[in-house]
């Protein structure tokens, strides 16, 4: 069993209120709500950091993945819902294409 | 030809359904690390990557190991994950060998070291120049490329120009 501790924080009402109505709709008490919300949270928060990271050009996308705790494929599909596009210009397209035609 | 292909191109191959003639016109090796990272994609289900363990298991994708030290000396260097570090280091340590990769890094890194380099679109492309797929076959891929990658238009669009 995962060993608990206590972490008192102080919130803003509309945060508590996120955190209720989140155990409301998921029909979950308050404490299982809120571990929810920072799992999810941190996750997010992760994936926008080292996307940004891999935008500018300072790590790969499987490295990201490695961060993040998710499959290459899924952190292809967050690249691309973040819009990055690839760096490849049409000269390199042309350089690989006769590469394979050799 | 011996292509080494990342995870990154073996999926958006896999998801336009055009991996396995690849493996046809191709000689596709992945580094046992890349072939880790696809596998990861089982646990969500991924059909790319039941359909990479199969081209595994029917020898059409062989699986090869990199020097432990080179690829780790990339790590550190670049800031890359196991599997991109590993395909880089395959690559400079067996001459004439290609990389298939369309991460930036990898591609980035790649160039410093004047590798031989090619992308999921060259070969949709290329596959198709050779006769492997149809016209048809070739631009219902690239546009699965368009929507699953991160492939600008104006690039995809030159590709669609060589289909023709």
């Amino acid at each position: 069993m995962t060993e608990v501790e206590f972490l008192g924080a102080r919130l803003e009402k509309d945060i508590i209120g996120m955190v209720e109505k989140t155990a409301e709709e998921e029909h979950v008490d308050k404490t299982k709500a809120l571990k929810e919300l920072i799992l999810l949270g941190r996750k997010q928060y992760l994936i926008n950091k080292f996307l940004e990271r891999y935008r500018k050009g300072l790590c790969s996308l499987d490295k990201c993945a490695e961060e993040v705790g998710v499959s290459v494929g899924e952190m292809m599909q967050e690249a691309v819902r973040a819009g990055i596009r690839s760096s490849q210009t049409v000269e390199e397209y042309r350089q690989g294409l006769n590469l394979l035609l050799k | 030809m011996k292509i080494a292909a990342d995870a990154c191109t073996l999926i958006l191959l896999a998801k336009a359904s055009v991996l396995e003639k690849g493996t046809e016109a191709f000689k596709v090796t992945m580094t046992a690390e890349v072939y880790e990272e696809v596998l990861k994609g089982k646990g969500k289900m991924a059909e790319d990557a039941f359909l990479i363990e199969r081209l595994e298991k029917e020898k059409k994708i062989t699986v090869v190991r990199s020097l432990k030290k080179m690829t780790e000396e990339l790590i550190k260097n670049f800031e890359m994950g196991k599997g991109e570090a590993s395909v880089i280091s395959l690559a400079l340590e067996e001459k004439g060998m290609v990389i298939a990769t369309d991460n930036r890094q990898g591609r980035k890194v790649a160039k410093i070291n004047n590798l031989n380099l090619v992308g999921s679109l060259e070969l949709v492309v290329a596959l198709f120049k050779k006769g492997k797929i149809t016209s048809e076959k070739a631009l219902s891929a690239l546009k699965v490329l368009e929507t699953e990658g991160w492939f600008d238009d104006y690039l995809i669009e030159k590709t669609k120009e060589d289909i023709k």
